[in-house]
């Protein structure tokens, strides 16, 4: 039906359908770049490391050489940020997933620890239903190879490479710009571009 | 946006009048249109060639090296365009979770990029649809939707592509057989068997197909080399492309574009025959919808939301 009204629409506009549907420069901020963009949106893997403008540190380095605080608390400022945005529902404190002892890995619900190579682990002690739609292949993204094979690899997304495990919720984004106004469709609450021409004209 | 007009019900219901008769002059007016100082796929040669399925290898190879030639005259730019045939018992299927999914039109984009899609006019093969939480009425959608951030509260959003349908009505009015169904399930176009008549356009009730109403405009240094004779490659004027599963990735084992690059992970794509598969898992443990069921049309491709 709406591609009949398209083509009748069509003819009646025949002056006007050979000039660009769309300026060039609409597009331009969406094809600015790679448009074909698999970065998943918190980046690469980075491995556990404290990071400071210029410097990276494994967190045994410090966190040997001083008593712990008792309480997680703002002592010193040095993790300041995670404290300011932390919001993990009812999952508040830092050693429900980071080991005391073994700093440099997380921490499961017997307290062994999670090498923190595998941070998916991490998250399965407590997200279990969505880690086992993860494993399936179905909560998060694969990317590559649908059918996988020895030269067909499929990479799956780790959690924290959407999530941010101090702060959660997946994070609004942008939108790329919308499609050209078809000349030949009203939009609803407003008009196509047709509809506005013709008025002025 | 908001000094345009609402359209007056007035129009509408003179335009529904003389859709009968005017859709007839339409169809006629454009199956001359693509004759017409068109420059891919005009030649002595294009004209006279066969169906695809009528084509030897041997004529294809012919063609596929002509039409790489075509391209690099054009536009300027080396292709390389293969013929990819299906994969035997494989079925393809693609699902959608509408609860992950943030309307962020990356798919649209790298979709765009991926099957050489024209820019100018610009010609998208998915719509996204932002409609109204706990509203599942397309009509009272908005595709042209603008924020500074996306998801909207209260909206969801919804990607409509071709949805590869078991019982396409599409492919039943092409006068001509130019459109039809490959056996791992993807209709097909034969660009140069297709007359522009746009029959299958008014068919589909997903408005899934575009039409090409004037040479592709494709900066060179933005088409993708890689191209499928009944995919992506470069399409001549005056015809109906649509999207096809990224066959030509698809068929190599590759997952289509625009799930490579969505950044909620809400695209699953997969080989429904196979019971491991993704796809089929979660036609197993989901309650997926297709869209507009009674339209008969049985989709293969799957939404669902989750809790
Ligand atoms: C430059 C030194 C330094 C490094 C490196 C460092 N921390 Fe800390 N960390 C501190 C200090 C000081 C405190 C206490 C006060 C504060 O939070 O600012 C602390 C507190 C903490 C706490 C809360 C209290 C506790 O002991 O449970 C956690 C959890 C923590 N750090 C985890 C880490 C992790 C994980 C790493 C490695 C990625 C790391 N830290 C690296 C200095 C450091
Ligand atoms: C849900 C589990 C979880 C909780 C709770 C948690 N963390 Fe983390 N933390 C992680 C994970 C996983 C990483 C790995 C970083 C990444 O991949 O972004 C990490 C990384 C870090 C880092 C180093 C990386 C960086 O971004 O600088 C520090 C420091 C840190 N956490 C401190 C803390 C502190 C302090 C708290 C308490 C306020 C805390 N964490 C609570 C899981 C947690
Ligand atoms: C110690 C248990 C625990 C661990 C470990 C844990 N979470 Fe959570 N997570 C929770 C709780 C509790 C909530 C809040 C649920 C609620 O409020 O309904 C939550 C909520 C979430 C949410 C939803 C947030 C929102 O606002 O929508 C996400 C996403 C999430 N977690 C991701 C992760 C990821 C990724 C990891 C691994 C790095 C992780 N969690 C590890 C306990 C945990
Ligand atoms: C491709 C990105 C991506 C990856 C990878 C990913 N998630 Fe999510 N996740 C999402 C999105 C998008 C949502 C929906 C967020 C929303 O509704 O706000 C979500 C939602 C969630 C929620 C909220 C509950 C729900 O189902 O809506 C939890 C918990 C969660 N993810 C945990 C995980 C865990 C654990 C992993 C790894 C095993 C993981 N996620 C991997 C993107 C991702």
């Amino acid at each position: 039906m709406g591609g009949m009204t398209c083509a009748v629409l069509l003819l009646l506009c025949s002056s006007c359908f050979r000039e660009p549907v769309m300026p060039a420069e609409v597009y331009a901020r969406a094809l600015n770049g790679d448009v074909f963009d698999t970065t998943p949106v918190r980046g690469e893997y980075r491995p556990l490391r404290n990071r400071r403008t210029g410097f990276e540190y494994k967190c045994s380095e410090c966190h040997t050489d001083f008593q712990n605080p008792v309480r997680q608390q703002d002592l010193q400022g040095e993790h300041a940020e995670i404290y300011k945005s932390f919001n993990h529902g009812m999952n508040t404190r830092c050693i429900n997933c980071h080991h005391t002892e073994d700093r440099n890995a997380y921490v499961n619900h017997d307290g062994s620890a999670i090498p923190a190579e595998t941070p998916a682990r991490l998250c399965a002690k407590c997200h279990g239903p969505t880690y086992r739609e993860w494993e399936a292949g179905v909560h998060g993204r694969q990317n590559g190879y649908w059918q996988e094979g020895p030269e067909k690899p499929a990479k799956r997304l780790l959690c924290v490479q959407c999530h941010d495990p101090h702060n959660p919720a997946f994070k609004p984004m942008i939108p790329d710009p919308p499609p050209p106004y078809s000349r030949f469709e009203a939009r609803p609450g407003g008009g196509g571009r047709h509809e506005s021409e013709g008025a002025t004209s | 946006m908001s000094e345009a007009i609402r359209p007056t019900s007035g129009r509408r219901s003179f335009l529904k009048a003389g859709i009968g008769t005017m859709a007839a002059i339409a169809a006629a007016a454009g199956v001359l249109e693509p004759l017409r100082n068109s420059k891919l796929g005009t030649s002595l040669s294009a004209f006279l060639q066969q169906h695809y399925k009528r084509l030897s290898p041997e004529d294809l190879d012919v063609i596929m090296k002509r039409l790489e030639t075509e391209i690099a005259v054009r536009y300027g730019a080396r292709v390389n365009i293969k013929d990819y045939k299906p994969i035997e018992g494989v079925e393809f299927g693609y699902a959608l979770n509408l609860t992950r999914c943030n309307g962020s039109r990356r798919c649209v984009y790298a979709c765009m990029k991926e099957n050489n899609q024209s820019h100018d006019p610009g010609i998208q093969y998915i719509k996204v649809l932002e409609l109204p939480s706990g509203s599942l009425n397309v009509e009272k959608s908005d595709h042209y939707y603008e924020h500074e951030e996306v998801p909207q509260d209260g909206k969801f959003y919804m990607p409509v592509q071709c949805q590869q349908c078991k019982n396409p009505p599409c492919t039943k009015v092409c006068p001509v057989e130019a459109t039809w169904t490959e056996s791992d399930g993807i209709t097909v176009i034969d660009y140069n068997w297709c007359i522009g008549c746009r029959y299958c356009m008014a068919a589909c009730p997903y408005e899934a197909r575009r039409f090409n109403f004037s040479e592709p405009e494709i900066p060179k240094e933005e088409i993708n080399p890689e191209m499928g004779y009944l995919s992506n490659r470069i399409r001549p004027r005056g015809v109906v492309e649509k999207c096809h599963f990224c066959l030509h990735r698809t068929r190599q084992g590759k997952n289509p574009a625009c799930m490579e690059v969505c950044p909620t992970g809400a695209r699953v794509f997969g080989n429904m025959l196979d019971p491991d598969s993704e796809i089929s898992f979660i036609l197993r443990n989901k309650r997926v919808y297709i869209l507009k069921e009674d339209a008969g049309t049985i989709p293969r491709f799957f939404y669902y939301f989750d809790k």
